[in-house]
């Protein structure tokens, strides 16, 4: 495969979802990934671990096409994503969600604008339509009486279920989630973690998060995507906790020290 | 002697990148103005925020321009014994240049820096990122109604300003100096023509509007997702859209004003 250019067929048939294939990144002379390859299966929780500054949020941004690689594919489905124009990836974008760390919730718009926005460009619902639909999505993450609110006069916890609210509401297949529990109580992240358990349960739809928060990953994940040294070790729970390698001993471990992993084992 | 070469090569491809970077994006811009769909609401939203609010500014600052340019006018046609075409000076000072620019310059540093320090947050806060995973264009959504708000109310807002302008400069010649008003307002009235000074100063007034609109819309659109990115946009956008006023503004009038 040249540099920039497209595989030639899509990837074998299977669960998986998402495929990232021998991606190269460089921000200027630091190296992000070195030919990382992962998948992520239909329909089940993946999280990607990794110390801080590996690359987790700039994967999710790879794969939402917010980012290009310098070489490599990224497969959503049976669509290759790296060199598709931005027109087209925005088609592509109508299939995802994404949950930002920070919500990225529009701040000059009212909590209830910020989640009927993408109803309101991309469909011919009627106001009715969308106002039942934006509340059913408040109904189904918990938030009461926000309409009016905007973001800045929401808690972060809230802010993060308005956020998850939205990129919700177009009923996307994937889902991408930006490390949903930093910066919330321990109380606000098994709510957040019941929820994302929750929605991918009664909606089956692809979820692929980041987080750095070792007790919720080894409560709700399926898949775990281990970053490390610009290259990725993917595995269920299981053969991450009882993973032999060095660097991943060394991860957890340290986690291990607080109070979380004895939680979740 | 190497490293001069250097340096000074790579400054001169990063501004050719920058130049074209910044025509690509007016182009968007244009074509985002011209095709549906018409974000109206949005567009009256942000007239309000870079028109009405600028309303105090100019008024206020038009005013105090149309004061001096009495008093300066007058101290210096009474020296020739042509008081009389007092209302000329200051009607001509104001519509030819003065009520342009220095509404464009006003402009640039109320609603021009809010502009690029919104849009500089919206960057470092991933907002423009979320419109972007909602598959709605921030270039459309965001940017556009902006600059074409700084573009349709720069013209308003030069022209409140020469009113005020002319009010002040009334003030001073007739209520303070014994300037008579029908001779004020007569000079006024002969010494302005229609194509050559208003037509002028409208053209003017849009080319400015477009150049702020356009300037400050990517220098946020641009700016790096930090705080220190979001304060250089916003020092750049003043900056560079008050020099590029007043260059464009010697361009126009040596077109526009030669031969008049």
């Amino acid at each position: 495969m040249a540099p920039g250019g497209a595989r030639s067929e899509a990837p074998p048939a299977g669960q998986s979802h998402v495929d990232v294939v021998s991606v190269r990144l460089a921000f200027g002379d630091r190296r992000v990934f070195d030919g990382l390859s992962c998948r992520f299966s239909q329909a089940r929780k993946s999280v990607i671990l990794g110390a801080s500054g590996c690359g987790k949020t700039t994967l999710l941004r790879l794969m939402a096409g917010l980012q290009r690689p310098d070489y490599g594919d990224i497969w959503i489905g049976e669509q290759e994503i790296s060199r598709l124009p931005e027109r087209q990836i925005r088609r592509v974008r109508k299939r995802l969600g994404m949950m930002f760390q920070g919500g990225a919730l529009l701040d000059s718009m009212s909590v209830f604008d910020n989640v009927a926005l993408p109803l309101r460009e991309h469909t011919r619902m009627s106001e009715k339509e969308i106002t039942d639909r934006v509340h059913a999505q408040f109904d189904a993450v918990g938030l009461r009486r926000v309409d009016a609110l905007l973001p800045g006069q929401l808690s972060g916890g809230m802010k993060k279920r308005a956020a998850l609210a939205r990129a919700m509401v177009t009923d996307p297949e994937i889902l991408l989630i930006d490390e949903p529990f930093s910066g919330l109580d321990p109380l606000a992240v098994r709510l957040i973690e019941a929820l994302l358990v929750e929605v991918n349960q009664t909606k089956g739809l692809t979820m692929i998060l980041t987080n750095h928060h070792i007790g919720s990953t080894m409560r709700m994940a399926d898949e775990i995507v281990f970053l490390v040294d610009g290259a990725a070790i993917s595995g269920t729970v299981r053969e991450i906790r009882e993973s032999i390698d060095p660097r991943i001993r060394r991860f957890l471990s340290a986690a291990g020290s607080g109070p979380e992993l004895e939680d979740a084992s | 002697m190497f490293e001069l070469v250097r340096n000074v090569g790579w400054r001169t491809v990063d501004n050719v990148h920058g130049l074209g970077g910044i025509t690509l994006f007016g182009s968007r811009l244009v074509l985002e103005t011209l095709a549906p769909p018409y974000r109206l609401r949005r567009i009256v939203d942000e007239l309000y925020n870079t028109g009405v609010l600028s309303l105090a500014i100019v008024c206020a600052s038009g005013t105090a321009v149309g004061l001096v340019l009495g008093l300066q006018g007058y101290n210096t046609l009474v020296r020739f014994g042509a008081e009389q075409s007092m209302g000329a000076v200051v009607g001509l000072s104001l519509v030819r240049e003065l009520g342009p620019v220095l509404t464009a310059l006003l402009v640039t540093g109320r609603a021009g820096s809010a502009v690029a320090a919104e849009i500089g947050a919206m960057v470092a806060t991933e907002q423009l990122d979320g419109l972007r995973m909602m598959s709605v264009d921030p270039i459309d959504f965001v940017t556009q109604p902006k600059a074409l708000a700084l573009v349709l109310s720069m013209p308003l807002l030069s022209a409140l300003f020469i009113v005020f302008g002319l009010f002040g400069g009334y003030l001073v010649g007739v209520g303070l100096l014994g300037v008579d008003a029908g001779t004020y307002i007569s000079s006024l009235e002969n010494n302005i023509d229609f194509r050559n000074d208003v037509l002028g100063s409208l053209l003017k007034s849009l080319v400015f509007g477009a150049l702020v609109g356009l300037i400050s819309t990517w220098r946020g659109y641009t700016s790096a997702p930090t705080s220190a990115g979001v304060s250089r946009a916003t020092t750049g956008a003043v900056v560079q859209a008050s020099v590029a006023t007043l260059m464009f503004d010697y361009v126009i009038t040596a077109l526009w004003g030669v031969g008049v």
